[in-house]
């Protein structure tokens, strides 16, 4: 090999398509034309671009359509769902009425007075029950197969605690029945106070609360004693729980002068110790009607401890909402 | 452009609309089932095991009655006496709820928390054996032994199976009823009778003395009291047959007189109940 001849391309040989002289985005082909990546990145992103504005706006007009062709039944998926997770968790028989208690109906008693259901309560397995609060419905419904019938009370005991008593009116018989639960979605709490002349008995007669959003309880009656009280109410717009207390203003146990304890009428769960029963009762649960007996504590009225006022103070709690809870079975003997 | 670089763009475009297609799907749905959770009423509302759930409630030994599992914990056999020790776990939920306080003799008062509270009384059990079956159960709702009269030289061994055949479960009662001289008693529940027992003027008040009656005083536990306005604080007197004293201040006493009973009374549950003693023999 001369200088003069011609020096081979090895430059040309040995160019890699990585090479920094190649254009970014292009590669050659087979038959050594050139393609560009350019255009289908381009073309890639115009793509998701139109898809994703196209799914942006079906989020936007119709949130509620879910995008599945076909129609899912989300209460019976809800219900399936309950269904396979209450049959490995809570015992056999027990109904999930809440995302925390399983319920059952024990028994059932027809009487001339009433019917009462007695239902029991649970929590799923691996659960602990001193963690979870009682069932708490808003109300109770037996569905037959003429209608349904509304619950006329409902009871929990400090005997029977986790057991519950749901009442219904007469029933001359009982076919397919099911207990249905109506529960809170929120509650709206209002305290109403009215002030009455000190002198014993005296009374207060038809007054209303208006807790909001059309739901009042109506006070039909509330007597007051020397040391005794009746209070009788009824709901509209909903189930609530009233409690009453009656303050005997300017009153005082002289036997503790260091603390200012007013004679009171309250009802038995309100007391620290109620008087002779010996148990403090548990607090009623939601209903469409209430009476109570109030009970005194402090001091009695007298000569030494005269009240200059009365006041009297209604604690009204009333569910926000309510939704349907599952039905559950109702035994009927066959 | 030539066809190739066409149908390059194509396919990158229907690729693009394809993954932005698959992960809008995903959003909607993620979207939608949100808003359902967020909407749905908190009984539908379930939280999925992650683990394998267990298939019992507190043992894999235990019986479950009503809203309580029991679970055997010992047998012994002596004699003719068999005895089948168990406790009662309370499956109700019972949080927040305050302990149970009693008023005993010289005001001492008894604290009970609420998970010591009787929630069944396994009242009468069966064992079965290859001889025959004996009857027994507990003495009372508070004991944790069924006890079994067997026939002499009674082996463990030979049972062939234990069942609970009546069970019992407490539940609250609220019933108004009323008294009067020509209507002086009234069953008030299944095996509860009120009494009416003695009427007296005691100046411009009415004294009212009632007797409880239960037929099987563990199968109820109530109390009387006035319903409506013109009653004082009943007192109850526990000694010997269950009294209450009531006291009228209402003006003359009504002819019939109106009173609220209240407690609770044991409910027989359905069924009978087989109790697994695979921990202890």
């Amino acid at each position: 090999m001369t200088n003069d001849e011609p020096r081979p391309d090895y430059g040309e040989l040995m160019k890699s398509p990585y090479d920094p002289d190649q254009k970014p985005g292009a590669q050659r082909s087979e038959n050594g034309s050139e393609l560009s990546w350019k255009p289908a990145v381009v073309a890639a992103a115009l793509g998701a671009f139109v898809v994703s504005a196209f799914v942006i706006y079906a989020i936007v007009s119709s949130p509620d359509e879910p995008l599945d062709a076909a129609p899912v039944d989300s209460a019976a998926s809800t219900t399936e769902a309950l269904d396979a997770v209450q049959s490995l968790s809570l015992p056999e028989g027990f109904t999930m009425v809440t995302d925390t208690v399983g319920a059952r109906v024990e028994a059932v008693d027809v009487s001339a007075r009433a019917t009462a259901l007695s239902v029991s309560t649970a929590v799923p397995g691996g659960d602990d029950p001193g963690e979870v609060p009682p069932l708490d419905a808003a109300y109770w419904e037996l569905v037959l197969q003429d209608g349904p019938r509304r619950m006329t009370a409902q009871y929990q005991g400090r005997g029977a605690l986790g057991s519950i008593t749901v009442g219904f009116p007469p029933l001359a018989a009982l076919r397919e029945p099911k207990l249905v639960p109506y529960l809170e979605v929120g509650a709206d709490e209002v305290v109403a106070t009215v002030d009455l002349d000190p002198g014993v008995p005296t009374s207060l007669d038809g007054y209303e609360i208006d807790v909001g959003d059309g739901r009042f309880v109506d006070i039909e009656s509330l007597v007051i004693g020397d040391g005794w009280g009746h209070v009788a109410w009824s709901a509209r717009g909903g189930p609530a729980k009233v409690e009453t207390v009656v303050r005997f203003v300017g009153t005082d146990d002289p036997a503790t002068p260091e603390v200012s304890d007013e004679t009171l009428l309250t009802p038995p769960h309100l007391q620290a110790l109620a008087q002779g029963a010996g148990v403090v009762p548990l607090p009623p649960l939601y209903g469409f009607t209430g009476s109570e007996q109030l009970i005194r504590s402090g001091e009695p009225l007298g000569a030494s401890n005269e009240a200059e006022a009365i006041v009297v103070e209604f604690r009204v709690v009333m569910p926000r909402e309510v939704v349907e809870g599952s039905a559950i079975d109702v035994p009927t003997g066959g | 452009m030539n066809i190739r670089g066409i149908l390059l763009v194509v396919v990158a475009f229907v690729i693009g609309a394809l993954a932005a297609g698959g992960i809008g799907v995903r959003v909607i749905r993620e979207v939608n089932t949100t808003e359902d959770a967020t909407s749905l009423p908190p009984q539908n509302i379930v939280t999925v095991p992650a683990t394998e759930p267990p298939t019992f409630q507190v043992d894999p030994h235990e019986t479950v009655v009503a809203s309580a599992a029991l679970v055997p914990v010992s047998i012994e056999a002596a004699g003719t006496d068999l005895g089948i020790g168990y406790e009662l776990v309370p499956l109700a939920p019972y949080g927040g709820v305050p302990p149970i306080e009693f008023v005993g003799g010289f005001g001492v008062v008894t604290t009970i928390d609420a998970a010591e509270i009787d929630h069944i009384y396994p009242k009468t059990w069966v064992v079965e054996t290859v001889n025959g079956e004996f009857e027994g159960g507990p003495a009372n709702s508070t004991t944790r032994v069924a006890r079994f009269d067997v026939d002499g030289g009674f082996s463990i061994s030979e049972i062939t199976g234990v069942r609970i055949t009546e069970a019992l479960a407490p539940f609250p009662v609220t019933v108004p009823f009323t008294l009067s001289q020509d209507e002086p008693t009234v069953e008030i529940a299944h095996g509860v009778t009120v009494e009416l027992l003695n009427v007296s003027e005691q100046g411009a008040s009415s004294i009212v003395q009632v007797g409880i009656a239960i037929d099987d005083p563990e199968r109820a536990g109530l109390f009387v009291a006035g319903d409506g306005p013109g009653w004082r604080s009943a007192f109850f007197e526990a000694e010997g047959r269950p009294r209450v004293n009531l006291t009228w201040v209402g003006g003359d006493l009504p002819s019939d007189i109106p009173l609220l009973a209240t407690g609770s009374v044991m409910v027989p549950i359905d069924g009978e109940f087989v109790v697994t003693l695979d921990g202890l023999l």
